[in-house]
């Protein structure tokens, strides 16, 4: 009875079981190969160079791990694994050599798949293969493959090309925490991670220098133009995807076209420039959640304060700021997440910085088979600095009761000439450097693109081929991000309200989490895990639409979760408890009293999803497969290559900026009116 | 049935017994039983931290025990959310919807209701003039003062009939003045409609003044309930008696019919035969009388301030040993003068 | 709230169970009909349409019922996901990507005994993988940023100590299949030593294009470039110049495989010989100058003839140039 109460009376008990359930499954089900394979590694393995003419084994020292292999006087090799003694090898003549075990084992053998062996004594095994280099134009027509030849008790001999290289492993997985320990003690994975926090504070200082002031000033002057500008930032805050920060190298790298205009013996590349592209990257979110912050604020404290002798600088300080941190601290949060995770940036504006993102993606997506047992580590190590951020910015959050009752339009003033062509001076060069890149693409959809560069030839054909060969990704990434944005909007909505007002026990800090994870997992390795669970009945769903949608849905997410729970922080929880005491259930008081308040924040977290969805590559290159392609794995297959023509790239981009803008210019024109209506109404 | 028809009015007892209520490690409610009567203007008084609120929103249903019971006419409501029970909640902070008029922030619990639109516009208008603010039903909250938007408040939940108003603290954002009149006007209409009112507050003044009963918590525990005037007479410990009104307390010892405070500093004790060894006095302020002479039985200090209420004076008066009283009278003295007094009226509290 | 969630939730999974039940169909009935040229095809390529398209445009005109379903993205990106994939793959070919790589996930690859095998200059002994072209990795200049007087004549002068404080870009051999074949190679003409005092004058990057472009963008003086986008670059008049160093130059080879397992092997086969056809080849050294790896189709006019070139292949497996690599490139 008391049971089926608590289900019945609270469907969000219900929702939370539903969305936590599909997060599990999406985040945790799909990823958990991360956290496996981070505590695991290959038993060992060791290569062992050949003689044409003689017997001789030649160790190659620096190929050894999980071995040690110690050399007898007489040119055997004594190998052991853990202090344990396994074998001794022993090279009896040209192509040929004895393993012994010494383990008390009688040792058996097979082939396998690729060519090699795998020798078994007891519990040990060995695989071994042989790799052969011959000359390009040399036919390798006489070679002998590796074979057993004699088995005999503990003895076995092998027989391989002579001069070959040996490759020995033992492929069996061992937990350990070893990873975790290589990881932190050698400089160069070390190096990474200061790196990355070196990238992440720095960009983050400027973004929010810029855009708190930014925003403060245009909540507090009444500045013509103000939903103009505000538009033109919400235009910038999705970068166009790949071609963005590449932009800033052709503009201000080693040869860039305003470095070499100017003369500079300068360029952009190198860390500080990377510090500089990714604080323009995150601006716009700093700015806009400061912006609603502020003008959301009740202007009697503020007044308050200046009544008291509060000069407008103390009072911005200790009244204002304080007061408008919930939506600061959520920009500041996100733009430390972007800051953090992001890899286009560092890999295209920098040759070789070492920050973890650029160390996970390329150990990951080795093309020569890469360590997945670090990339492992690292994502968890990743994982875990993100948490101790998320936990950071939660606590603070917690800490404090913001929600104010009223929501009160503050007071606009009317800024003085000079403050006005300040604010306008400084507006426009922000506005530029955060528009830069966009500039450059929509410039570059309109010339000719020859290997890799633009010429100086104006032309509509980018366009032409695009609307000639590529329209049906149009459709497949409308589809696709109307659909994932509609299951952001519902969740984003429910998962913010129980982690905002409902606080259930241990589940709601649970969600909150599953919510972050996928922010903090490179996109790429986020569609690996998907293909990993997806791949096989009963949930075949590889190839499909329905996988990118969940990809799209479940890696944007946190944006809808954090507006929705910005705009939730402000509304106390009263006013949804007078509701209920005059008799709406739940679910009624929600929609009829909550909904109404935040609709605000639900549209701007939509509006942000879908923006962030529609230029999603990551997990699109790794997910999708014709027919269903969307317009990004297009303009990432045209840009590929170091001599790919970025014409339809560019085209492709500024088609797909044109399908995202309109409909933001009249959800942010319409969303403002509403509140301006509402709010002078009041 | 007519918008104004009280007598048809349902209305209830509230029970509780043995409430626990636990915030993790905190225990907010101890054990707490009360009985609340019908048509009763009922205070939970105490400081903030005290367990008022919290037993107020488990009476609502906001809130749910760890353990123990409340029953409204004798049916166990204890599992049953606000949204089941037929009660009234005013919030501290008014709770007005802001992006709703007046009209529709009163007509909310009626259109719950599936109520007919000429019923909800007779009853809005009703509501609102029970709180005696007609004409104003176009209005935003924000266009509205905190006293206006309080009654607002009270009149959304008192639309929907309810059986019992539960206030938790209604006037502690209002100034004084408005407090006043509007805590006289919300005991006005609890009689005027005969409901069951619980009331929540801080102030013991506010409480004395409109309450039929009282309970005075602190801690989490009810340390006395009863009607004012037992209250602030018959204080049941130094806490109620120190919270409730100006108290004056006195350290000493009981001994042959006196209350040896210190050397020089009698009082001979009156009315019933007190139990000696060591106790505090208590004496309200207005219970002290001056004597002309001295006489041996009494207390006598200097007058050190001097405050003027009025028609009333009240003087603190230093009695040597760090000990000081307050004492209320009409009559006239400056600062300095010598003073001697007496008790009539007084509580005995033993260590 | 509960029906909108109950509803997309339903929604989601009756798309789910109709896509997978039509996908099982589909493939059963379709394995059958083998080599029946017709149906759909997967190929992931690291290749962009610009290389790709010349040659398979060409197939589909020969077999119009055959559609081709391009995956386009990076070696290392496909690589993954063919691992990621290999219980149910989705690709039948995968279509470059130099042979180091391909021998790297050799267990992603069915071996095939093409007919074409015997043409080439070369092939996988193993017949994983079947060679499309030879690629060299002269040195390449940034004129801009260098002198014609200063240019390198040779790959040992690189390390000289006047090329010190990073005005090299090199490939990382861990995570570029060019990287491995250029260091890999260098070591064969000059040994570790070497790459050692060369690698003090390096800016290690963490993949070929970022060399690439570092040279062309002027952000470094001198790198090493895969000759044909080399050769293309020069002849669009960028600031830069390719060098054929006389001591030594690194060749490798780009390849095309079976994926193991894959939806239509048939056709993948099909795809295969197509694109090791001299026909293609052809088409390849003259619309993407790339000098063919088919011993009956002539190089690229505007590339030297691999005979005149001092050329060195690799000549340890990976795993040994990476642990050494990584062991000098702390």
């Amino acid at each position: 009875m008391n049971f089926r109460w608590k289900l019945l009376n609270d469907p969000w008990k219900i929702f939370t079981i539903i969305a936590f359930l599909l997060l599990t499954l999406l985040v945790v089900v799909s990823q958990i190969w991360i956290g496996v394979s981070s505590f695991q590694r290959d038993g060992g393995s060791f290569t062992v160079r050949t003689e044409k003419g003689g017997p001789r084994l030649l160790l190659e020292e620096e190929t050894v791990s999980g071995f040690t292999l110690d050399s007898s006087c007489d040119g055997k090799y004594l190998v052991r694994q853990k202090k344990r003694m396994l074998y001794t090898l022993n090279g009896k003549a040209p192509g040929k050599m004895d393993i012994t075990s010494l383990n008390g084992e009688s040792i058996s053998f097979m082939p396998d798949d690729d060519g090699g062996v795998v020798i078994s004594a007891g519990p040990d095994q060995l695989w071994i293969s042989q790799k052969i280099f011959s000359g390009l134009f040399e036919k390798s027509s006489s070679q002998q493959d590796l074979e057993v030849v004699n088995a005999e008790g503990k003895n076995i001999t092998l027989q391989y090309n002579a001069g070959a290289f040996l490759l020995f492993s033992d492929r069996n997985k061992l937990f350990t925490l070893s990873n975790y320990l290589t990881f932190l003690s050698r400089s160069r994975y070390v190096t990474a991670i200061k790196n990355s926090f070196i990238v992440m504070v720095f960009s983050t200082a400027i973004a929010a220098f810029f855009g708190i002031s930014l925003a403060y000033l245009y909540a507090r002057f009444k500045m013509p133009g103000t939903s103009l500008v505000l538009t033109i930032v919400t235009m910038a805050s999705i970068s166009p995807p790949f071609l963005g920060a590449y932009a800033w190298r052709m503009l201000l790298g080693g040869s860039g076209l305003i470095t070499r205009f100017l003369g500079l013996n300068w360029t952009i590349v190198g860390m500080h420039g990377v510090i500089w592209v990714i604080s323009w990257l995150v601006f716009p979110i700093v700015f806009l959640l400061t912006y609603d912050s502020f003008t959301s604020l009740d202007h009697s404290l503020r007044e308050c304060s200046m009544s008291l002798g509060g000069t407008p600088r103390r009072t911005f300080f200790f009244i204002e700021l304080p007061l408008a941190m919930p939506g600061i601290i959520n920009g500041l949060y996100m733009a430390m997440m972007t800051s953090f995770t992001d890899f286009g940036t560092p890999y295209v504006i920098s040759l070789d910085l070492n920050v973890l993102p650029v160390l996970i993606y390329k150990e990951y997506m080795s093309e020569v088979g890469g360590n997945l047992s670090f990339a492992s580590t690292g994502s968890m190590l990743m994982i875990f600095f993100s948490s101790l951020i998320l936990t950071a910015q939660r606590f603070y959050l917690a800490r404090r009761s913001y929600a104010s009752i009223k929501s009160k339009q503050p007071s606009v003033r009317m800024p003085g000439r000079i403050r006005k062509i300040g604010i306008n001076a400084a507006t426009a060069v922000i506005l530029l450097f955060a528009f830069l890149p966009h500039l450059t693409v929509l410039i570059s959809a309109f010339f000719e693109w020859n290997v890799g560069v633009m010429t100086s030839r104006f032309t509509l054909g980018n366009f032409a081929s695009l609307f000639h060969s590529n329209l049906s990704s149009v459709g497949v990434t409308l589809f696709t991000g109307i659909t994932a944005t509609f299951m952001d909007f519902v969740f984003g909505l429910g998962i913010a309200y129980v982690i905002v007002k409902k606080r259930y026990p241990v589940v709601a800090n649970a969600l909150n989490l599953l919510v972050m994870v996928p922010y903090l997992i490179p996109g790429t390795v986020l569609g690996l895990g998907f293909i990993l669970i997806f791949n096989q009945p009963p949930i075949l769903l590889t190839g499909t639409w329905v996988i990118l949608v969940l990809a799209y849905f479940i890696r944007k997410l946190p944006y809808s979760v954090k507006s929705v729970e910005s705009a939730l922080y402000q509304v106390h929880s009263a006013l949804e408890e007078a509701a209920k005491s005059l008799g709406a259930k739940p679910a009624r008081s929600f929609f009829q009293i909550t909904f109404p308040l935040i609709i605000g924040g639900i549209i701007s977290g939509a509006t942000l999803s879908f923006l962030q969805i529609m230029t999603e590559i990551s997990a699109t290159i790794i997910l999708y497969r014709p027919p269903w392609k969307p317009m990004t794995a297009v303009i990432f297959e045209n840009t590929i290559d170091a001599g790919a023509d970025f014409g339809l790239a560019s085209a492709m981009t500024v088609l797909l900026m044109a399908l995202l803008y309109i409909p933001l210019y009249f959800v942010t024109i319409k969303a403002r009116k509403a509140k301006e209506v509402r709010i002078e109404s009041i | 049935m007519k918008a104004s028809d009280n007598n048809s009015r349902l209305t209830t007892s509230v029970t509780i017994r043995n409430i626990q209520k636990n915030f993790g490690k905190l225990e907010a409610l101890k054990q707490v039983s009360l009985d609340i009567r019908e048509r009763e203007f009922f205070t939970l008084l105490g400081p903030s931290g005290c367990g008022k609120t919290t037993l107020l929103r488990s009476i609502a249903g906001f809130e749910k025990p760890t353990d123990g019971k409340i029953f409204f006419n004798q049916k166990d409501v204890t599992d049953s959310p606000p949204w089941e029970k037929n009660i009234g909640f005013v919030f501290q902070n008014y709770a007005l919807w802001p992006n709703k008029t007046v009209y529709q922030n009163v007509a909310y619990g009626l259109e719950l209701r599936n109520k007919s639109g000429s019923f909800i516009k007779e009853k809005v208008a009703w509501a609102l003039d029970m709180v005696g603010l007609g004409g104003i039903e176009k209005k935003f909250p924000e266009e509205m003062s905190g006293g206006q938007q309080q009654r607002v408040s009270i009149a959304r939940a008192l639309v929907i009939d309810p059986e019992i108003l539960l206030l938790d603290e209604p006037l502690s954002n209002l100034d004084a003045k408005l407090r006043i009149s509007l805590r006289k006007q919300i005991r006005e209409i609890q009689r005027s409609l005969k409901l069951t009112a619980v009331y929540v507050t801080h102030d013991q003044e506010e409480a004395l003044e409109i309450s039929d009963r009282i309970a005075v918590m602190k801690g989490g525990e009810v340390l006395q309930v009863g009607v004012p005037e037992d209250i602030y007479n018959k204080p049941a410990d130094l806490f109620v008696a120190d919270f409730i009104g100006k108290a004056n307390f006195l350290k000493g010892e009981v001994r042959n019919g006196f209350f040896y405070h210190s050397e020089g500093q009698v009082l001979q004790l009156t009315g019933y035969e007190a139990r000696e060894g060591r106790a505090t006095l208590f004496a309200r302020p207005e219970s002290l009388e001056r004597i002309e002479k001295r006489e041996g039985d009494c207390i006598s200090g200097s007058i050190i301030h001097r405050y003027y209420l009025g028609n009333l004076k009240r003087y603190l008066i230093d009695i040597g040993n760090n000990s000081t009283l307050l004492w209320e009278t009409c009559a006239n003295f400056q600062e300095g003068d010598k003073i001697c007094l007496k008790v009539n009226n007084y509580e005995l509290y033993y260590a | 709230m509960k029906k909108i969630i109950f509803f997309t939730i339903v929604m989601l999974f009756t798309a789910a169970a109709i896509f997978a039940g039509g996908q099982e169909e589909k493939k059963g009935a379709e394995k059958d009909a083998s080599v029946s040229m017709n149906g759909a095809i997967t190929i992931y390529s690291p290749h962009g349409p610009e290389i790709t398209d010349p040659i398979l445009n060409l197939f589909k005109q020969r077999y119009p019922d055959v559609e081709i379903q391009m995956v386009s993205a990076g070696t290392g990106e496909l690589l993954s996901r063919l691992e990621a994939e290999k219980n149910n793959p989705a690709a039948d070919v995968m279509w470059g990507g130099d042979t180091v790589s391909f021998e790297s996930y050799a267990h992603l690859f069915a071996a095939y005994e093409s007919s074409e095998d015997v043409n080439m200059m070369k092939s996988d002994p193993a017949h994983k993988w079947h060679p499309f072209a030879v690629l060299c990795q002269p040195i390449l200049v940034n004129t801009n940023r260098l002198g014609q007087d200063d240019f390198p004549k040779t790959v040992k002068e690189l390390a000289d100590s006047k090329w010190k404080a990073g005005k090299i870009a090199l490939a990382d051999p861990n995570k570029s299949g060019t990287g491995y074949t250029i260091v890999s190679g260098l070591v064969n003409s000059y040994g570790w030593e070497f790459i050692e005092s060369l690698l003090g004058n390096c800016v290690v990057t963490p993949g070929s294009d970022a060399m690439f472009k570092a040279v062309k963008d002027g952000e470094v003086a001198v790198g090493f470039i895969n000759e044909d986008l080399g050769a293309k670059w020069e002849k669009e008049g960028l600031p830069v110049k390719m060098i054929y160093a006389r001591d030594a130059v690194t060749v490798q080879m780009d390849a095309v495989a079976l994926v193991n397992n894959g939806p239509e092997p048939g056709l993948g086969k099909a795809v295969i010989d197509f694109i090791c056809s001299r026909e293609a080849h052809t088409i390849a050294v003259e619309k993407i100058s790339r000098r063919s790896a088919r011993k009956d189709v002539a190089p690229p006019s505007i590339l030297p003839p691999l005979g005149e070139l001092e050329l060195f292949t690799a000549n340890e497996p990976r795993q040994v140039v990476n642990a050494k690599f990584e062991n000098i490139n702390k």
